[in-house]
């Protein structure tokens, strides 16, 4: 076969997520030194959206419930360091462990539940935790546990923090736009849009659901691990909060659920919102919940899905296309 | 020559209703069989419990010899049953071509050019100029075919079309018809359809259904001519029609 011109130059499409990235963060380095904290918590609940955006976006989940792995992972990671003395880095792989089982044993609870059912029943179940969580005496009650400081090295601490949350936020990112472009990819969409249609092609629907489950439970345990652990402290009412769930909810919807740079704006906004009106007290919340009502007006896909509709603009393309159709077509 | 399919008194009540009762049948690569029947006769249930939508209360589903009664839909689709349902179910975010690529890198035929085989089955049923639409979008003739190219994606051995011809026009049901009769030279092919003309074109064997039960089967011309048949399907009285 002869190659055209066109087929021997490089694909645009395949630089541009290398391009977006590069962008992000020659933008970020710049805005770094103002506030390192914000931009940890940024890239934090940034990674907590896309995981969660995985399984509502991609497979079909809305799950109200997320904020349980935030809490879990905090938790896992905190009384792994105090119970057994090991560096709180390592202690990470306990976050992601533990929301992993958890995860498997609320898939059990819940597979045969769909739609609000299921968003209804893991939202049941996070809360159950947080009572849960309440009452455990050796994980600190009510009081909450803190975490032991002799395990860490302040010089560096805040540092490394900061630089693990880059990490974890670029991971998913890069992560989630690897596996839609792979079969699995195409098998979790296919899902979200006819659960039965995607069985009568071959698609094994319960597996492929469980693996985009348990892949957004351990991003967003490992993401509120990190969270707490530059926190030092968690108690049951801050890491099972619902509110980390309503963060993540309002960036996907107002970004572009199904999106994979909505994620992205939807940080932006939603804590350039934050900081505008840090002041303001409970004036933010009602600007919030108004930018949220305004955009879903207006743009039910979201921001960025309803851009994508119109121009079809996509950095992080995962559409499968068979090259260029033939002239005569 | 040995049967792709083979049924044997599948059964299935829904309470103390049987929509499927005691039905039994083969089919084999190389051959269309037709099946018709009044609505609710059971037709669209008896696709149901061959795919794996729906267990069957009774009866076993042979595949090349394999007992699939109890497998799983995806698992008998990756031994290459496809089908192309009633009411289409596409994929809506996903373009045309995507639809019938997750069929081809699921299902039975591990293709090593799935792009390639993927654009062969779109241009086999005249969707290859939509590939990159949005299939939410399509009209509900090209969903028809999407549905039909949905089936060719894991359909390897076996395919079961349901009312594919139902609303198309008939220079498009003839299309239908030579799409059907290149399909059946290396696949077994199940079609149930109302409209007769189209079934009788494509389809060696007819087998009518009537309150779930097996009323007849035999070749196209004696089954819409036997009398039992004008009266069920036809609506036509026996008394009727002897008298003509
Ligand atoms: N899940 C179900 N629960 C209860 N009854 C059902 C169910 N599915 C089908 N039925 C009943 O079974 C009967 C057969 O339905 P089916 O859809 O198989 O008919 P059909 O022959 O395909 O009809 P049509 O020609 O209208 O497509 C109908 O009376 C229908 O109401
Ligand atoms: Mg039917």
């Amino acid at each position: 076969m002869k190659l055209s011109r066109g087929q021997m130059m490089v694909d645009p499409r395949a630089i541009l997520p290398v391009v977006a990235i590069a962008v992000g963060l020659s933008a970020g380095a710049l805005v770094l030194p103002i506030d390192r904290r914000l931009a940890m918590e940024m890239l934090l609940v940034f990674a907590m959206a896309q995981g969660w955006n995985l399984l509502c976006g991609y497979t079909g989940l809305l799950s109200f419930g997320h904020h349980a792995f935030v809490g879990l992972g905090a938790y896992a990671l905190i009384l792994t360091v105090n119970a057994l003395g090991i560096s709180p880095y390592l202690s990470l792989g306990a976050s992601a462990l533990v929301c992993v089982l958890v995860a498997l044993v609320m898939v059990l609870l819940l597979h045969r539940m769909r739609d609000a059912y299921f968003s209804i029943g893991i939202w049941v179940l996070a809360d159950s935790l947080r009572l849960l969580f309440g009452q455990w005496e050796w994980a600190g009650s009510s009081r909450g546990v803190v975490l032991d400081a002799s395990a860490i090295d302040p010089a560096a601490f805040a540092d490394n923090v900061f630089w693990l949350a880059l990490a974890l936020a670029l991971t998913t990112q890069i992560g989630t736009y690897v596996l839609l472009r792979s079969r699995i990819g195409l098998a979790l969409m296919a899902i979200r849009d006819n659960e039965n249609g995607a069985a009568s092609v071959g698609i094994a629907v319960a597996r492929n659901r469980l693996a985009a489950f348990v892949i957004s439970a351990a991003i967003c345990g490992l993401a509120g691990g990190l969270y707490y652990l530059s926190v030092l402290y968690v108690d049951p009412s801050g890491g099972f909060d619902i509110d980390w769930q309503i963060k993540i909810l309002f960036i996907v919807m107002v970004g572009g659920a199904g999106t994979l740079e909505g994620p992205v704006l939807g940080t932006l906004i939603y804590f350039g919102l934050r900081e505008l009106f840090r002041d303001a007290g409970d004036l933010y919340l009602i600007f919030q919940g108004a930018t949220a009502m305004i955009v879903m007006l207006l743009a039910p896909n979201g921001i960025w899905g309803s851009i994508q509709a119109r121009t079809n603009w996509r950095l992080f393309s995962i559409r499968w296309t068979p090259g260029p159709q033939k002239p005569g077509e | 020559m040995k049967p792709v399919l083979a049924v044997e008194r599948l059964e299935k009540r829904y309470g103390v209703k049987t929509v499927v009762d005691q039905v039994s049948f083969t089919a084999a690569a190389g051959e269309c069989l037709g099946i018709i029947g009044p609505n609710g006769a059971g037709k669209t249930t008896l696709f149901n419990l061959l795919d794996g939508c729906v267990a069957p209360n009774a009866g076993r589903v042979m595949l090349d010899d394999v007992d699939i009664t109890h497998l799983p839909q995806y698992r008998r689709a990756r031994r290459g049953i496809g089908r192309a349902f009633q009411i289409p179910r596409p994929f809506a975010g996903l373009t045309v071509f995507e639809n019938v690529l997750a069929g081809v890198v699921h299902g039975a035929d591990r293709s090593t050019a799935p792009q390639r085989r993927a654009i062969e089955i779109l241009e086999a049923v005249g969707l290859a100029h939509k590939r990159d639409l949005l299939a939410g979008g399509l009209p509900l003739l090209d969903r028809k075919r999407l549905e039909l190219a949905k089936a060719m994606s894991v359909g390897t051995r076996l395919l079961l079309l349901d009312e594919v011809a139902g609303g198309l026009t008939e220079h498009e049901v003839h299309q239908l018809v030579d799409i059907v009769n290149a399909l059946k030279r290396d696949h077994a092919v199940i079609w149930i359809e109302h409209i007769a003309h189209a079934l009788m074109a494509a389809a060696d064997r007819i087998m009518v259904l009537h309150f779930g039960a097996k009323l007849v089967e035999g070749p196209p011309a004696d089954v819409m001519a036997s009398a039992i048949v004008q009266e069920v399907y036809l609506g036509i009285s026996v008394d009727v029609a002897a008298d003509r």
